[in-house]
């Protein structure tokens, strides 16, 4: 259908509106963490702190989940999709209902468990509920695509004495390949964003994901020598890692997102 | 001989969820029942003493007119959130289905909140709203309109306001990308034949596009919901739930009272109230997402 001049005109300027105010507050990000010094903003960051103990715990953080996500995920859509046991939908349905948990309800009794592990204050603390909860929410995305492939290869399998283990190993997850990434995708940018639970089984602030430092940054500026544009530099560098994620990531999770991986 | 064949195959199918199924366990079931069997205790997290005071948390936070600001806050952003944040996704889908010019261009940027780490948006906006060289009051005095500097996030009446704003800003992206993606998969005929018989492009959106997507429009309104309920993040970075508890959810009262307070029993017992909640919301997806896969067989 063509587009008429006065819709052409009107669109136009209502997207151009809303990409001012959207785009301005990271515009003024970038434009004030060049400010007075240029990129001696940024050098100075690093003198001011040490990031990388946060760079590992983030490295543990997402890889970790990334992980435990691709093997749990892939293995438990395929049996909901393709294979039978007694109350498979039950079961189904109960851990979909996973999605809907919020966080603080998770908190108190899982940091007893961190901490009796020894595990606050690693990365490791927060592998296993993020690992949760993304493969819950991800359960359904990956179902419907393993449902969207045909039985006939499965059959085929059969036929050829191929057991359950190698069929799904060496048949289906291949062909599934790019929903798994899409669920990773979704799994890395949730992961890395994560803040709630982060700072709690995290509370030695050196050791926090590179996501969470910011607040750390905010607290240093009343005082010190570290300025306003400091600030601003030091928040690009947090995000810089997943801002070049996104860039190579965003046309994957468009076509995912456009292929109907997520059914409204 | 062949039922046991048959039980050891459901038994190794039933492997494949296993684990799934046991960090679900682990991770989120046992962490709810933990907070159902706390909130009927008065108890400060850290001692071993427990004392059951049965119902007496519930009657003490129904009666909390902190809870009840709480309450009122989630009412707010839930439907603040769910309304202008679909209307604007909706209607920048609808532009960029009809491929305006700049289209994908648009599409990515207006993306690019929804993946910026909460702490460094809080931190953008924290400078924004600041009173005295704040970037919006130096902006509006730049302007001659100093009437309408305000403390933004320091009066209880704005700071609710502003973060609301911030977190419209950060996901009306993601309403515009469910949206589109939706409406890529609305059959062309249906238009092509509703334009045959002389429907115009608002009359297509009316009785075509807008009805045809009443199953994003659900998803949006309960995952919209369940943000507002979860919503933690900018409160807790821009104004730590205060003005005098204008921007306090029921995540940042929890984290006050098991962390700050040491009221663990009455931080489970919002956790309790917080699930009911959600758990209505997700008996209605279900039952949404299992009528469609009756129809789907």
């Amino acid at each position: 259908m063509k587009n008429s001049l006065p819709y052409k005109i009107v669109t136009q300027v209502i997207c151009v509106a809303l990409l001012v105010i959207l785009v301005f507050p990271l515009y003024l990000m970038v434009e004030k963490s060049l400010a007075v010094n240029g990129f001696g903003n940024y050098t100075k960051v690093f003198e001011y702190f040490n990031l990388i103990p946060n760079v590992i715990t983030s490295i543990i953080v997402v890889g970790g989940t990334l992980v435990v996500v691709a093997l749990v995920v892939s293995m438990a859509a395929y049996a909901f999709s393709k294979l039978e046991f007694p109350h498979k939908q039950a079961v189904y349905y109960l851990i979909l209902t996973g999605m809907m948990i919020p966080t603080s309800a998770l908190i108190f009794p899982l940091y007893q468990i961190v901490r009796g592990l020894h595990l606050n204050n690693t990365g490791w603390s927060l592998v296993f509920p993020y690992a949760t909860a993304s493969a819950c929410f991800n359960l359904m995305v990956l179902t419907n695509y393993y449902n969207a492939l045909p039985d006939e290869l499965i059959d085929a399998a059969k036929i050829d004495g191929a057991n359950k283990w190698t069929t799904f190993l060496q048949i289906m997850l291949p062909i599934a390949k790019p929903g798994l990434v899409f669920v990773l995708i979704q799994t890395f940018l949730s992961a890395w964003n994560e803040l709630q639970m982060a700072i709690i089984f995290i509370n030695d602030t050196t050791k926090q994901p590179l996501s969470v430092v910011p607040l750390r940054f905010a607290q240093t500026t009343s005082g010190s020598g570290f300025t306003i544009n400091n600030l601003f530099a030091a928040c690009i560098i947090c995000l810089l890692p997943i801002a070049v994620f996104y860039i190579f990531a965003s046309r994957q999770l468009m076509a995912g997102l456009t292929a109907g991986a997520v059914k409204g | 001989m062949v039922s046991a064949r048959k039980r050891k195959d459901s038994f190794t199918s039933f492997l494949f969820v296993l684990p799934l199924l046991a960090l679900f366990l682990v991770f989120f079931a046992y962490p709810i029942i933990y907070n159902i069997i706390i909130s009927f205790y008065d108890w400060n997290g850290i001692s071993v003493e427990k004392v059951f005071v049965g119902f007496a948390n519930y009657t003490k936070l129904l009666a909390d007119p902190v809870m009840k600001k709480t309450f009122w806050n989630f009412v707010v952003i839930a439907i603040a959130t769910t309304v202008i944040q679909s209307a604007l996704g909706l209607m920048l889908a609808s532009f960029f289905i009809r491929k305006i010019k700049f289209s994908g261009f648009y599409r990515i940027l207006f993306y690019l909140p929804a993946i910026c780490t909460s702490t460094i948006v809080g931190t953008v906006f924290s400078k924004i709203f600041e009173t005295n060289r704040g970037y919006l009051n130096v902006i509006l005095r730049a302007l001659h309109l100093d009437f309408l500097c305000q403390q933004w996030l320091a009066t209880p009446k704005t700071a609710l306001a502003c973060l609301l704003f911030v977190n419209i800003w950060q996901w009306t992206g993601y309403s515009m990308l469910m949206y589109y993606t939706n409406m890529l998969n609305i059959p062309q005929e249906l238009y092509e034949s509703a334009t045959i018989d002389g429907a115009g492009s608002f009359k297509q959106f009316v009785y075509i596009t807008f009805p045809l997507l009443r199953g994003t429009h659900i998803t949006l309104i309960i995952l919209d919901i369940l943000g507002a309920l979860k919503f933690f993040d900018l409160s807790y970075v821009l104004t730590d739930g205060g003005p005098a508890h204008a921007t306090e959810t029921f995540s940042t009262y929890i984290y006050t009272k098991s962390f700050n307070t040491f009221q663990q029993g009455q931080a489970s017992t919002i956790v309790v109230f917080m699930f009911l909640i959600a758990m209505v919301l997700t008996v209605i997806q279900l039952k949404i997402y299992y009528k469609k896969d009756k129809e789907m067989n």
